[in-house]
């Protein structure tokens, strides 16, 4: 693939980051794998009804059975008590107190449990799936979405630092592609301009300057948070649309 | 001749870097903010003599942050410091009143605006 082709690969997904992506994707073929990723927190969402459904569901089941075994001697007495009419053997009334109060306390139980689980879900499972997420993104070169939410508890804390490593990723690389691309520019010109008077440092000129072009593809690799790389030059794409903005305003 | 600075910039990195070139020459660095809100907030609560403000920031960008600051205080000493190109924001920048650009590869090149 040359750069021609990279540019116009990212051209729509720098323009949008998250609109476009999605009516993207099936038309390219080939890059199915960044699907999952270009979704900012798209698999956190599914995720998340996923895991609240199963634990309310897990629990219904519980709690079900935990009525039918209380409930169980009850109907038991009744059924009993219908086919012997001539036994009179009428139920101790302590004994439905004692059921009754047995319910009433797993009931509350239960629900106690639901409340703390559904909390532990919400405050601890879904951030860290979250974070999850956005850290596999950047780690598979994606830094256009960072961890999003509150960052004041010790989780968002954690989601807070994993954005900053981002940034300071993204930082690192457009220095060394700035740096790569003007150095070999340089390079390449210092050979074309002294090739007869200097030719094996001329040779050399051009080696440093094709790794220096590695570099730049390499950097090339990446999606950054508003900034487009193309030819030699680091642009907003996002740019006119939001100094559009600042005027009308 | 020691100025007080405001550091604008959304990466940590990227803001050590600025306060290191800052230092040796005796420049104070009063403040740092990682985004324009911030920026603004700390400008007028600090009333820097320069802010080094990046321009790619979430919450709020450093153009805009600018012009807010610009809007607050016409004297306001801005230098942009950022990875894009100048020359899109070139016409722009010396439109509001900012003092300059400096592309961050060659950031040193702060200092000689801040002298001037």
């Amino acid at each position: 693939m040359n750069d021609q082709e990279r540019t116009k690969m990212k051209r729509p997904t720098a323009s949008n980051p998250i609109a476009a992506d999605a009516p993207r994707e099936p038309a390219e073929g080939g890059s199915a794998v960044r699907k999952a990723s270009d979704i900012p927190g798209g698999k956190a969402l599914l995720s998340q009804g996923k895991v609240l459904v199963l634990f309310l569901g897990v629990l219904t089941v519980l709690f079900a059975a935990n009525l039918l075994v209380v409930m169980a001697p009850v109907a038991e007495e009744a059924a009993a008590g219908v086919a012997l009419e001539e036994k009179p053997a009428p139920p101790a009334p302590w004994l439905e107190a004692y059921q009754r109060r047995v319910l009433i306390a797993t009931a509350a139980a239960y629900l106690a449990f639901a409340v703390c689980g559904i909390l532990v879900i919400q405050q601890v499972l879904l951030p860290i799936i979250r974070i999850r997420e956005t850290t596999r993104e950047i780690a598979e070169g994606n830094l256009r979405n960072l961890v999003a939410g509150r960052y004041e508890r010790s989780l968002g804390h954690l989601g807070a630092m994993i954005n900053d490593i981002a940034m300071n990723l993204q930082e690192i690389l457009m220095l060394a592609w700035n740096n790569a691309h003007k150095n070999a520019v340089t390079a390449d010109r210092i050979a074309e301009q002294y090739a007869d008077e200097i030719r094996e440092a001329a040779g050399e000129l051009r080696g440093i300057a094709e790794n220096l072009r590695a570099m730049e593809v390499l950097v090339q690799e990446y999606d950054f948070y508003h900034v487009q790389l193309e030819s030699g030059s680091a642009v907003d794409p996002e740019a006119d649309k939001s100094a559009g903005k600042r005027s009308s305003s | 001749m020691s100025k007080r600075i405001l550091v604008v910039d959304d990466s940590s990195m990227m803001r050590k870097m600025i306060t290191k070139i800052l230092f040796p020459p005796g420049h104070v660095v009063v403040g740092e903010a990682k985004n324009g809100l911030e920026a603004i907030e700390l400008y007028k609560k600090l009333r820097p003599d320069i802010v080094t403000m990046d321009i790619t920031m979430r919450e709020m960008d450093g153009i805009t942050a600018a012009k807010e600051i610009l809007d607050f205080d016409g004297d306001a000493r801005i230098i942009f410091l950022s990875n894009l190109d100048e020359a899109k924001y070139r016409d722009e920048i010396k439109e509001m009143g900012a003092v300059g650009f400096v592309n961050k590869y060659q950031s040193r090149e702060i200092l000689g605006l801040i002298d001037e």
